[in-house]
């Protein structure tokens, strides 16, 4: 369990991060999104201990951070703003270190190794690694002790499409585990197929949470993408229907803003004439709420 | 904690820079005392003064060679423990493996402890290596001399060795508390390198023009690192005078002192810069340093 309260980061005048409240429950994977700018990686660091709050707190299963430093950070591994390991010792011998500071078995090293799939690279001197394999083995390095709350920072930068699958894979495994996520990413469609809970940032606050079906729900617009020979008579009769918005053209088709179900819709074209060939639903996608909540994830 | 000065010392040992930093210190001393050795011919074939020629070789052969053996120790040893911890410690940040190192053991005093005794202890056997070289060369120098006797060593002479070099470890030490405190202030192998071998070099000049403007301002170097750090340097005698410029204006102004007065100086120095570098990485912010 994740909480922040009133966690708050001055840099001089500027507020990195302006008082967020924040709960995540165990076993979630809250996606945390933001653009450029917005504050994330600094309550990120805030979480994992590297930056010291102005204000608020950070309280990790019920530890909070400023008074119980120790214990509250026992149980968090993460990977904030690339992995950063010795360059000339092998990516294996600095997963070795961290375990052996851990006082870790090193069965674990070779367990970890497996799970990202490093394999015999894992030899090689972690200078000589490409981005992707650096993020392995960060990744790695933050799930060595088994925490329960994981931290991640763009977890799948630089990663081929298989070890993105394999990322994908892994966090709602690790839920599932009971093992809290916490995923910064800019990749929303990731974050939507991955996330059960989101937060968006803007300007060091949190501007809408809670979970994505109800973010989605609350805030996406649905639409309705129409297919039809006779365009003007088939808009001209959308546009009369009730609980329907903007009808907009896009190449052959139409978009339609509308709550109304696919039946209604083509019953009204039928009444003015109009055979529509094709009607799919247009799913509201996070990334179109983020745009619209951030206007067009403005930096502020 | 001793497994964290375990991790630390392979972190030194396996660096290619330290590796370099010693085989530079130890091939310098070589050729210091090979260069000494041939320096002594020439000026003897020359015609040179017989008791300069003496007093010259007397440093290089084995009775009398640990005072000038010290002397390089010190030199080399102060230029390249720096150069170790400055690298050492800035390279954590600058690699960003301190966040790695905090987020294994969040407090950040122990890292730097395990840090500090690790490097210490290395810089330590390194400078006994670094002895060790210096007497297999010059003992090499004495058997070619045909003046090979080990007849003289005894306790005394032991137990001065020995005293040269606790000498050579607090002349140093402030040195090295400064290129600690400094790397992790500045966050930088550069802020911990430059500006520890920066306020060495400097504080020397500036210390001379104190010495030389007399009155309080005279006596304020006597309790500053570079007059203190000569002072037991040169504790072990030998002729180098040269050294604190013997024979000028501002080596007839300075009054050397004494050693005890000289290590107390330099370990109350060498406390607070230790002390300045623990309360620093309390209060810094670990943010990431991009590469």
């Amino acid at each position: 369990m994740l909480s922040l309260r009133g966690l708050t980061k001055h840099y001089g005048d500027l507020a990195a991060v302006a008082g967020i409240d924040l709960d995540v429950p165990p076993g979630t994977v809250l996606g945390l999104l933001g653009p450029n700018g917005s504050g994330k990686s600094t309550a990120l660091n805030m979480i994992m201990g590297f930056v010291r709050p102005t204000a608020g707190s950070v309280s990790i299963n019920g530890h909070d951070l400023r008074r119980s430093r120790q214990a509250a950070l026992a149980s968090v591994g993460g990977l904030v703003e690339g992995s950063a390991f010795y360059p000339y010792l092998s990516g294996r011998r600095n997963l070795e270190m961290l375990a052996q500071l851990r006082g870790l078995p090193m069965r674990r090293v070779d367990e970890v190794i497996e799970l990202v799939s490093m394999g015999r690279a894992s030899r090689r001197d972690f200078g000589g690694y490409s981005q992707g394999m650096r993020q392995r083995v960060g990744v790695a390095a933050a799930l060595l002790h088994q925490p329960s709350l994981i931290v991640l920072d763009e977890p799948t930068s630089g990663l081929d499409p298989a070890g993105t699958r394999e990322m994908r894979d892994l966090l709602p495994a690790l839920a599932a585990e009971g093992t809290t996520v916490v995923l910064a990413s800019h990749l929303l469609s990731e974050v939507q197929q991955v996330c059960e809970r989101v937060a968006i940032m803007q300007a060091g606050a949190i501007i809408a949470s809670g979970d994505v079906e109800s973010l989605l729900s609350r805030t996406g617009r649905w639409r309705v993408r129409v297919r039809a020979d006779e365009l003007e008579a088939a808009s001209q009769a959308l546009r009369a229907l009730p609980r329907t918005g903007a009808v907009d053209r896009e190449d052959r088709d139409l978009l339609v803003e509308t709550t109304a179900d696919g039946a209604e819709l083509n019953r009204a074209l039928v009444a003015a004439g109009v055979i529509a060939s094709e009607l799919e639903p247009v799913l509201p996608t996070l990334e179109a709420v983020f745009m619209e909540l951030t206007g067009n994830g403005e930096i502020r | 904690m001793t497994t964290s000065i375990l991790i630390e010392v392979e972190k030194i040992v396996r660096r290619r820079l330290n590796q370099i930093i010693l085989a530079v210190m130890l091939g310098l001393l070589v050729v210091m005392y090979v260069l000494l050795w041939l320096a002594s011919d020439v000026v003897a074939e020359a015609g040179g003064d017989p008791d300069q020629v003496a007093g010259l070789r007397s440093a290089l052969f084995l009775e009398e060679t640990v005072p000038f053996a010290m002397l390089l120790l010190y030199f080399f040893g102060f230029v390249g423990g720096v150069v170790a911890i400055g690298a050492s410690v800035g390279s954590e940040y600058s690699w960003n493996t301190i966040r790695t190192l905090a987020s294994v053991e969040p407090r950040r005093e122990r890292i730097l402890l395990a840090k500090l005794i690790a490097l210490w202890g290395t810089i330590v056997v390194s400078l006994v290596v670094g002895l060790i070289v210096a007497l297999a060369t010059s003992t090499v120098l004495t058997v070619v001399d045909g003046q090979f006797d080990l007849s003289f060593i005894d306790g005394d002479y032991v137990r001065e060795s020995g005293y040269s070099f606790l000498r050579l470890l607090v002349g140093t030490a402030p040195y090295f508390g400064l290129a600690f405190l400094l790397g992790t202030a500045g966050r930088s192998a550069t802020a911990g390198i430059a500006l520890a071998l920066g306020v060495a070099f400097l504080e020397g000049i500036v210390s001379g023009f104190m010495v030389l403007a007399g009155g309080w301002l005279g006596d304020l170097p006597r309790y500053m690192l570079d007059q203190n750090g000569d002072a037991l340097a040169l504790a072990g005698g030998g002729p180098f005078d040269a050294i604190v410029g013997a024979g000028t204006p501002l080596g007839e102004a300075i009054d050397s002192p004494s050693v005890w007065h000289a290590t107390s100086v330099l370990l109350v120095w060498t406390t607070l810069f230790l002390a300045g570098t623990f309360w620093a990485i309390r209060r810094q912010d670990l943010e990431y340093q991009g590469g």
